[in-house]
């Protein structure tokens, strides 16, 4: 059975193994930004750095893992949801910083 | 319609259900499973945002939250993490093999993805008895003898409990899943591969969530 959708993909091992490598990769960096911003001056810029990167692996797996690169525009708005709920976050931080 | 039209659109219908699934405009060849599935993984990550967001919340507001990274045990944890992760990689291609109908790959991959789930747990076991013998308990919180801030242990284990109450789910899941693989039943061609399909989503999305988690509460 000729599976055009699979085609469509172009989901092979190598793309699964490259996401492995890439995920793991920002694990180890994410291991070393507390000691590299250790002061309490620079705790910024680590809680920064470091939800920047955890969101860039949530998102790594959430396209390639879980395969919505591959999906319709539909189920990528079901699936994007949840982040409303980090804007309506940061955005009542924004305003209680600059009331 | 005339009796014609209606056959000739029968038998339209007939031939292409025999190769594959009709394409929805709005969700491509996703599966009515695949678009409930998702549907819970949303709803479920708002669950997860409420608890974090609350988690943030509290300890913003306390002028005195120890620094996680000095009670918890980060590289623990990291070994936990990369395992999960290793899990993932191992649950796609348990995927990849049911899609090309291969019963042994899908079977040995679910296993890999099994043991992964099992030593996941295994570590957040270790780490609970070890926080607990120390004094980080669900309602009070001593560190060293000294009182600490007790939402720290509350928050703790209300977020990396609800989560491994995740993995346990996923894990009964993926045994339920891997006795129907060893019985090849979604290795006989049609759409049966997207049960393997659907565990894999509920599988990615533990992985997602301890990703921020593990920055959230463990990290920062």
């Amino acid at each position: 059975m000729t599976d055009s959708h699979e085609d469509k993909h172009g989901n092979d091992v190598g793309t699964y193994v490259t996401v492995f490598l890439v995920l793991a990769f920002l694990t180890v960096i994410e291991l070393y930004v507390p000691d590299v911003y250790s002061g309490p001056e620079r705790q910024h810029p680590k809680m920064l750095l470091l939800v920047f990167l955890a969101v860039a692996k949530a998102l790594i797996v959430a396209y390639f893992f879980m395969h919505l690169k591959w999906e319709k525009k539909w189920l990528k708005w079901i699936a994007i949801m949840p982040v409303y709920m980090g804007l309506f976050a940061i955005l009542l931080m924004l305003e209680s910083l600059y009331r | 319609m005339s009796t014609a039209h209606s056959t000739t659109a029968d038998s339209a219908i007939d031939t292409s259900h025999d190769h594959e699934a009709e394409e929805c405009p709005h969700f491509g060849q996703a599966t009515g499973g695949k678009i409930a599935m998702w549907m819970f993984i949303a709803q479920d990550g708002m669950s997860f945002g409420g608890l974090l967001l609350a988690y943030g919340i509290l300890r913003i507001t306390s002028a005195d939250w120890p620094i996680p990274a000095e009670i918890l045990g980060i590289h623990l944890t990291a070994i936990a993490t990369f395992l999960l992760i290793c899990s993932s990689l191992s649950m796609v291609m348990a995927v990849d093999g049911a899609k090309q109908q291969n019963k042994a790959k899908t079977v040995r991959w679910l296993l890999v993805t099994i043991l992964g789930g099992f030593s996941f747990l295994g570590i957040q076991a270790y780490e609970y008895t070890h926080l607990v013998g120390e004094g980080i308990t669900f309602t009070t919180s001593t560190w060293k003898g000294q009182p600490i801030n007790n939402l720290f242990g509350s928050t703790f284990y209300a977020v990396t409990g609800f989560h491994g109450l995740h993995v346990t789910a996923g894990v009964i899941y993926l045994l339920c899943i891997f006795k129907g693989a060893m019985a090849g039943k979604y290795t006989q061609g049609g759409i049966s591969y997207s049960h393997v399909e659907l565990v894999g989503l509920f599988w990615h999305f533990v992985d997602l969530v301890w990703i921020l988690v593990f920055t959230l509460i463990y990290l920062l």
